[in-house]
């Protein structure tokens, strides 16, 4: 280690005037969305906030997808914590997945799971397109302050959501579990094992038909409310 | 400074600056005449930040984000810790992206003052409130000396 850098570095800093003062050529739109040309490459890219309970299974299901090195905080776990595990995201977990041909990419924002990390999730949930909700279908003592979670989330975020059930087989149990949640009836329900990757590419999957049909009802609703496209 | 192989992938991004036990014997610190040493991470949170000039307040959080120490004159915010492990956590990331293997320090540079934050061994991870003024090569020589308790006490 040299402390020369070290302190060159940190001194040099120490004080620093800010540097983005004028704001004027700021950019700040979303990148979201972007459409190339030609049109054979268009690519639209999506947000996907993956977020749930402590220990859901949420980092296996990015690194279970990811089609890019995953960007992962996970940390050693201490006390309590380290008996059901043995790390914690403590940051985000970041994947991609893009479809082959069809020009579409998800971008994977995972949050960590323990409530004292909320505001890492208040940081992350900003422009999702959809939410992928996972629950340990076995932790069943996680599930009541989950569903409570899933439906601020939802009503703050206005997108819809896929509620990944974790370490479950059968669509029915997957189904009354996301009931008792309070998921609403169009809301899709998977039942996963996410150590399993194409179990993971199956919750890819679901989540792609949800982005479909929400894209599909939101041009409908336009067309419905821009007579200029009617005719 | 050499990784151990030992440790795995995860938990090697964690390996401090120096780790207490491949520390160089630690200057006694300008003030050891005079003060007791400390025996805890919480009287050596309180050293520190009375014996530095210009350091306000010092906080030792365990790498997931629990909160294990303090100074007195810092208030005993859970948030506080979250806050320094998801930091730490998203650092030691981007120091890989700048081609880096160990995060050495992050610096909040703030209109009010600075932020410096160290990891302290594998576990742990230090932050000290300060002056924007304040030495910080002296501020550095002393948490090493003490770097031991803060990683182990
Ligand atoms: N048996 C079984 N274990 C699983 C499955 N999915 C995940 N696990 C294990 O369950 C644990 C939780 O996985 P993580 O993906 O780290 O959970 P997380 O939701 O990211 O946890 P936090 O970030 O700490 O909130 C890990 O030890 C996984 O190996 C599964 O389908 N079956
Ligand atoms: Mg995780």
């Amino acid at each position: 280690m040299s402390m020369t850098t070290m302190d060159q570095a940190a001194t040099e800093q120490a004080g620093a005037d800010r540097l983005d003062a004028d704001h004027s050529s700021a950019d700040t739109t979303s990148p979201k969305m972007s459409n190339g040309e030609p049109s054979t490459t268009i690519e639209h890219t999506f947000k996907i906030l993956v977020t749930g309970p402590f220990a859901a299974g949420k980092t296996s299901l990015i690194q279970s997808v990811s089609q890019t090195d995953v960007v992962s905080t996970d940390v050693l776990t201490s006390g309590d914590e380290s008996e059901v595990k043995g790390e914690t995201t403590v940051a985000m977990d970041f994947g991609t997945y893009q479809l082959p041909d069809e020009a579409i990419r998800l971008l994977l924002f995972g949050t960590p799971g323990q409530p004292r990390f909320r505001f890492m999730t208040n940081i992350l949930k900003g422009d999702v397109d959809v939410v992928a909700f996972v629950i340990n279908a076995e932790a069943r003592e996680t599930h009541a302050a989950a569903g409570v979670e899933l439906r601020s989330l939802l009503s703050d975020l206005r997108v819809p959501a896929v509620i990944a059930v974790n370490r479950c087989d059968d669509h029915e149990q997957a189904q009354r579990i996301a009931r008792s949640l309070g998921a609403l009836a169009g809301e899709a329900v998977i039942p996963c094992q996410l150590v399993d990757e194409s179990s993971g590419r199956e919750v890819i999957v679901e989540i792609l038909l949800t982005l479909l049909d929400s894209l599909e009802e939101m041009s409908s609703e336009s067309r419905d409310h821009d007579p200029a496209e009617v005719g | 400074m050499t990784a151990d192989t030992a440790v795995p992938e995860q938990a090697r991004a964690w390996t401090a600056p120096a780790p207490a036990s491949s520390l160089a014997p630690p200057p006694p610190p300008p003030s050891a005449a005079v003060r007791p040493q400390p025996t805890t991470p919480t009287e050596a949170l309180d050293e520190l930040t009375e014996v530095i000039n210009g350091a306000r307040g010092a906080l030792l959080a365990s790498v997931d984000g629990f909160s294990l120490a303090h100074s007195e004159s810092m208030p005993d915010e859970a948030a506080h810790a979250a806050m320094l492990a998801a930091a730490m956590g998203l650092a030691n990331q981007l120091a890989v992206m700048g081609g880096g293997e160990q995060l050495r320090q992050l610096v909040i540079d703030h209109d009010a003052g600075l932020l410096l934050i160290w990891p302290i061994g594998k576990y742990r991870v230090l932050a000290m409130l300060t002056d924007a003024r304040v030495d910080q090569a002296h501020l550095r020589r002393f948490v090493r000396s003490r770097a031991a308790l803060l990683a182990d006490g």
